[in-house]
């Protein structure tokens, strides 16, 4: 019979450390200057010219910048596949759970632009503004003709995203206070698609980040009805007013450092806000 | 002068045909390709519908493949020492193989389905719906089925998170299973604070004797309240139920006697030679009874961003639990149990833990037993576990580990010091996990 004492187990265990340790140490060596970025879609352009400009001034440093909506970055963070995670969402509670039981961490939020989530319209659309509670209407189902608005009659057809989307949680949340999208609202991949389908069909109705309202025309937006309507614009984001005013994050795990601290700094700076307004978006400072 | 205005006219004629012709075949193809469009168009719709579905419900779970290598062959696997059985300590076995399915057609409603294939059974851990309801940024939430008991820190935290191979001792025997029927009402306020109140059958779903059914009428009460300010979390739980407990045959008393064998032979009295019995005291047959079956839980845990390799985290609990038992005096035995958790990130690739686990599982009573064999057990019927663990994250879905359990029964009432016929029963264990979120 073969008897195993427990040095066996043992040193099993110090060869399984050593081995995977030598592993992970050679592939951090390749990877020393590479930073990676995921997540929000309505960011993901804005990540793209801020790594652009970063690597411009520092040629040795890697960023790398991907989308797939804040659900996938946090998600991502939360997993270990990606450094920094891009969200036009706050991160919630449940996600904050996964982080301490994965990395002991309760993650550190860095706001890094404003937005003013934008309601676009065909241009060909007699509508030029909405309150919320009507906007809520449109996209909870109630509301279902451009009359009831002040438009044509007729039907109105509603384009939101996807669910792992920054931008449908904080509609869902800020708009339609928690309840339901419509079944009717089409859902689409992403804010361009949105844009897109909206500049096509005249009696289109969409939402997601102002930077990306081209070919289509800008929803002003009213708190309620006695409300003024703002457009959302510089003054109107910063100064508060427009009523879908927001903040766009990054995430990082712990307190930034290295590589990852650079960028921040960068991204924060005089310059890297620069590049948030060039974007389309409204800078924090 | 005919000919060239015959010529002109044919020329002109034919030119004017060939225009319509490529007109009407590029109108044909127009109209046959907007068709395609809109065919292409009607099954991306349908199939987007489709996806839409699909995309609700989602499947999730872990597997966990593990090699166990226990010091003496009397340490069971995966539940502790049990002096009974001569197990095999030496295995390679599946601890886990759990696959959930969950269903979420809106955000009002969930159902969720949730399978074990682990060692040699397939059985179902959770089946139950959940309905949801949000009011001024307090969210409702109403469970019915089979599900998490809503007590304390460790019980709902999965086993594809935690750093040991087990959970700790106190919570395995004052909540087996981790699971029960019944319905729970979770609130969640704005930011810090939530609360869970539930009503369950008591018994959980690893009671071989009541299965499914709860024999007592009165169904046990629930409750937990839970806070997070960021940094640190803290909660606490109650749980107030009763235990059926079967009645039994009455006993005869017995006297205490003395029988000696003399084995040498010498006609004299020689030590080992005289075996003594005590007496047995006579027992009135017990009634069945219902009686109180209280469970008192505090946790708390607190995370930390002050080393540069990675977050370090805290975790503490205590679990009290009074049940009857039908001993030489039928009584109330209340027994008791915490741990400290200390769980250190190195990277993104690495983690360590460290875990003290205590469980005394009969506090007052170790001295009121009259037979001093069995007295000699329960005053020395505590357990200390020290736990070291090591993860290595392969990738988003694969963890590897390698844990040692250094088990020690306690001198009489202490909590560190180790009784001196502790055997050497320490653990060492390797496994593999892949976990889809």
């Amino acid at each position: 019979m073969i008897r195993v004492n427990t040095k066996l187990p043992m040193l099993f265990l110090a060869f399984v450390v050593c081995g995977f340790g030598l592993v992970s140490s050679a592939s951090r060596l390749t990877a020393a200057e590479r930073v990676t970025v995921k997540g929000s879609d309505t960011m993901v352009l804005l990540g793209q010219r801020w790594a652009e400009s970063y690597m411009a001034k520092n040629p040795e440093a890697v960023i790398q910048v991907t989308g797939g909506g804040s659900g996938v970055g946090i998600a991502a963070l939360i997993n270990g596949t990606t450094d920094i995670c891009q969200a036009s969402r706050p991160i919630k509670p449940k996600e904050t759970q996964s982080l301490k039981a994965r990395f002991n961490a309760t993650g550190v939020e860095i706001p890094v632009a404003r937005d003013g989530l934008t309601v676009y319209f065909n241009e060909a659309n007699q509508v030029s503004e909405l309150t919320m509670q009507q906007l809520a209407g449109i996209y909870s189902g109630e509301i279902l003709n451009w009359k009831e608005v002040g438009g044509d009659d007729a039907k109105i057809i509603v384009y939101g995203r996807e669910n792992s989307s920054g931008t449908y949680v904080y509609f869902k949340d800020v708009v339609l206070k928690g309840e339901d999208f419509a079944a009717q609202v089409q859902t689409l991949p992403g804010t361009a698609a949105i844009v897109n389908a909206i500049a096509k069909d005249k009696n289109g109705i969409g939402y997601g980040g102002a930077a990306y309202a081209k070919g289509v025309k800008f929803c002003k937006m009213k708190a309620d009805a006695q409300a003024e309507a703002f457009a959302p614009d510089l003054e109107h984001v910063k100064s508060g007013v427009y009523p879908l005013s927001r903040y766009l994050f990054w995430y990082v795990r712990t307190k930034p450092s290295g590589e990852i601290k650079k960028f921040l700094d960068f991204v924060l700076s005089d310059d890297g806000q620069k590049v948030v307004t060039e974007v389309g978006y409204f800078p924090v400072k | 002068m005919a000919f060239p205005l015959i010529a002109a006219f044919i020329v002109v004629f034919s030119q004017v045909s060939w225009g319509d012709t490529v007109e009407d075949s590029l109108r044909a193809a127009q109209a046959e390709m907007k068709d395609q469009v809109d065919g292409i168009n009607e099954n991306m719709a349908i199939m987007s519908t489709e996806i839409a579905l699909l995309k609700r419900l989602k499947v999730s779970g872990y597997l966990q493949a593990r090699y166990e290598y226990n010091d003496t062959s009397k340490s069971g696997v995966a539940g502790g020492y049990d002096a009974t059985k001569n197990l095999n300590a030496n295995n390679y076995y599946i601890r886990r193989g759990r696959i959930k399915f969950t269903f979420e057609p809106n955000v009002s409603s969930k159902y969720v389905i949730y399978f074990d294939a682990s060692k040699n059974t397939i059985s179902m851990k959770e089946a139950y719906l959940e309905l949801n309801k949000t009011h001024r940024e307090h969210n409702f939430k109403l469970t019915a089925g089979q599900f998490n008991y809503p007590f304390g820190y460790e019980i709902e935290y999965s086993s594809s998170k935690r750093d040991f191979p087990e959970r700790s001792l106190a919570e395995n025997r004052l909540f087996r299973g981790e699971r029960d029927r019944g319905i729970n009402l979770t609130w969640t306020a704005p930011r810090i604070i939530s609360a869970n109140l539930g009503f369950v059958q008591g018994y959980g779903i690893e009671n071989s004797t009541f299965t499914w059914f709860d024999p007592t009428k009165q169904k046990d009460f629930i409750g937990r309240v839970k806070t997070s300010f960021g940094m640190i979390d803290a909660g606490i739980s109650g749980y107030w139920g009763e235990t059926y407990t079967p009645g039994s045959a009455p006993v005869a008393a017995v006297p205490g006697s003395s029988k000696w064998f003399d084995s040498n032979g010498n006609g004299a009295i020689d030590a080992g030679e005289v075996t003594t019995t005590p007496p047995v005291a006579a027992k009135a047959a017990g009634l069945a009874v219902n009686t109180d079956k209280i469970r008192y839980g505090i946790d708390a845990q607190a995370y930390f961003d002050i080393l540069a390799i990675g977050g370090t985290a805290l975790r503490g609990e205590f679990f009290y639990g009074e049940d009857y038992q039908r001993t030489a005096v039928d009584m109330i035995g209340t027994s008791k149990g915490w741990y400290l958790w200390l769980s250190q990130s190195l990277g993104t690739n690495f983690g360590a833990a460290l875990r003290y686990d205590f469980f005394d599982p009969n506090i007052h009573n170790d001295y009121t037993e009259a037979d001093p064999a069995k007295r000699a057990v329960l005053i020395n019927d505590a357990t200390g576990t020290t736990s070291l663990a090591f993860h290595y994250f392969w990738d988003a879905n694969v963890r590897i580990t390698a844990a040692y359990d250094i088990f020690k029964t306690l001198e009489d009432g202490s909590m560190f010091s180790k009784y001196e016929g502790d055997l050497d029963d320490n653990r060492f264990t390797l496994q593999f996990q892949f976990a889809i979120d």
